[in-house]
């Protein structure tokens, strides 16, 4: 078979269509999310419905949309830095504002002046993930001396992926522009990125899962107890 | 000679990716095994806390047991003994007349026999409320209890008392704890020392008042980890641990035994302040 074809089905498919499993639990559960997970499922969306634009621009309109992920980079660093704002303690808000201003006008310069050509954003994206690597490295040591099992301490799964999916793609962001023509190792460098993404929306899934387990048993404890 | 690199990057970067994804991941596996670990011990240190509270529970209400059996055995054995045999001796009476010799021997018996039960029922009525204790405090009261066994010849008690003062500070309730547990530490040295001599000292030092014990007994013939599983220790620990005092078995450096128990005064003046 092709290997451009099943890479095709793979990243055009089945990427795309993983997100609908942390979009499930996450509405199945939605009335009784708390804002980190709200903006969570937000941002979920959100880049699917980016992905399904670009798909749709490539495909129908053969659009080069290289340059779109300077915007995506700003909309993910808000989405995700917004999640931590609402975990962590409520004096780290305003800093985390700041930050997210200070990163997008950083984005919007290198977008405009420093990579305006047809080229990914490899001086920002990389510094995007090595911040959220940071915050959910904050999240761990916080939450080190947390007397509960960590499996059910919903956060920690979606903290998980997100590390992961950094860490993992960190390396990709900044070498990206060296495989803009699409070759076999190109190919495979994607794929892998993929699978992380894949990963990283399972591990959301049982997030949003276990909150809604979380919130199920708390509803079905006597009122006294509470 | 030219050098010439033929590293293909976009291998070294997958390499990169999927070495930094199993490293990311081993922490992540690593931080959950942590917190879990964590978590286990945590569970077993309050299973263990849980577990002593029950056997210092435990000790308390077969000590109680144990006190309820020896006051009854004593009204059954001295009162009750008495009180029949002066029934007997009522029953088998036979007066002539005023004049009797016998009558007269016979109220003398009495007198005698009554003057035993008051006397008995003294002392049991001392043993379970120490009458000292409530109206002269902890300080006469240990000295009344010594001079009673140094009186018996069992034992040669030495007390010394440098803190007269903070001692009459004391609540009753601190004061019958402490009372209990010099009491128990003296009983333990009768019964199973074999010591001729003991000494108490008391004194204040810094915000805390020290009680030190000692004999010239055999010493602890076993663990002091097994030495305060006995019956006998944990009823003075959970006496100690009621009143916020702690206590060390002293290292059995010279021949016999010796404890130090540390009674902060915050402590009491918490408690006479309710």
């Amino acid at each position: 078979m092709n290997p451009l074809f099943l890479y095709s089905l793979f990243a055009n498919y089945l990427v795309p269509l993983s997100a609908l499993a942390p979009i499930f639990f996450a509405l199945k559960n939605y009335r009784s999310l708390p804002p980190a997970f709200e903006i969570l499922c937000a941002f979920i969306i959100v880049s699917s419905l980016f992905n399904l634009v670009n798909l749709i621009a490539i495909y129908q309109y053969h659009v080069r949309t290289i340059r779109w992920i300077h915007i995506y980079t700003i909309l993910e660093f808000t989405f995700v830095t917004l999640v931590f704002s609402r975990v962590f303690n409520k004096k780290w808000r305003i800093p985390l504002y700041a930050l997210i201003a200070v990163f997008g006008l950083i984005c919007t310069i290198d977008l405009v002046f420093i990579q305006n050509k047809l080229e990914f954003n490899t001086y920002t994206r990389p510094v995007g993930a090595l911040i959220i690597i940071g915050l959910c490295m904050g999240y761990i040591i916080n939450t080190s001396t947390v007397e509960s099992k960590w499996t059910d301490n919903s956060f920690n799964w979606v903290n998980t992926g997100l590390l992961l999916y950094y860490s993992g793609g960190l390396i990709m962001f900044t070498f990206s522009n060296y495989f803009l023509k699409p070759t076999l190792l190109t190919l495979l460098i994607w794929t892998i990125h993929n699978s992380i993404l894949i990963v990283e929306y399972i591990l959301f899934a049982i997030g949003f899962r276990k909150y809604g387990l979380e919130e199920k048993a708390i509803s079905s404890t006597p009122i006294r107890n509470k | 000679m030219q050098i010439t690199n033929n590293d293909n990057t976009a291998v070294l970067i997958i390499l990169a990716m999927v070495g930094v994804f199993i490293l990311v991941s081993a922490f992540i596996i690593y931080s959950v095994r942590n917190q879990n670990r964590l978590l286990r011990q945590r569970q077993e240190f309050q299973q263990a806390q849980i577990a002593h509270q029950k056997e210092l529970l435990r000790a308390t209400i077969e000590m109680q047991e144990a006190e309820r059996k020896r006051i009854g055995q004593d009204l059954h054995d001295d009162v009750g003994t008495t009180i029949s045999g002066l029934r007997l001796l009522i029953e088998m009476f036979k007066p002539t007349g005023p004049e009797d010799e016998s009558f007269k021997e016979f109220t003398h018996s009495s007198k005698s026999i009554i003057d035993k039960i008051v006397k008995d029922v003294r002392n049991i009525s001392h043993n379970l409320s120490p009458t000292t204790l409530r109206y002269y405090g902890l300080a006469s009261a240990i000295m009344e209890h010594c001079g009673i066994i140094n009186q018996s010849g069992k034992l040669a008690i030495t007390f010394e008392n440098e803190a007269e003062q903070e001692l009459s500070a004391f609540d009753i309730n601190t004061a019958t704890a402490l009372y209990r547990v010099f009491e128990e530490l003296l009983n333990n040295t009768i019964k199973h020392s074999g010591a001729s001599r003991a000494s108490i000292s008391i004194k204040k030092e810094g915000d805390d008042i020290l009680f030190n014990y000692s004999d010239n007994g055999k010493g602890l013939l076993v663990s002091p980890e097994a030495f305060k599983k006995g019956m006998g220790m944990q009823n003075i620990e959970s006496r100690l641990l009621n009143i916020n005092a702690t206590y060390v078995i002293l290292p059995d450096e010279s021949k016999g035994f010796g404890i130090e128990i540390t009674y902060p005064i915050l402590a009491a003046k918490v408690a006479a302040n309710g």
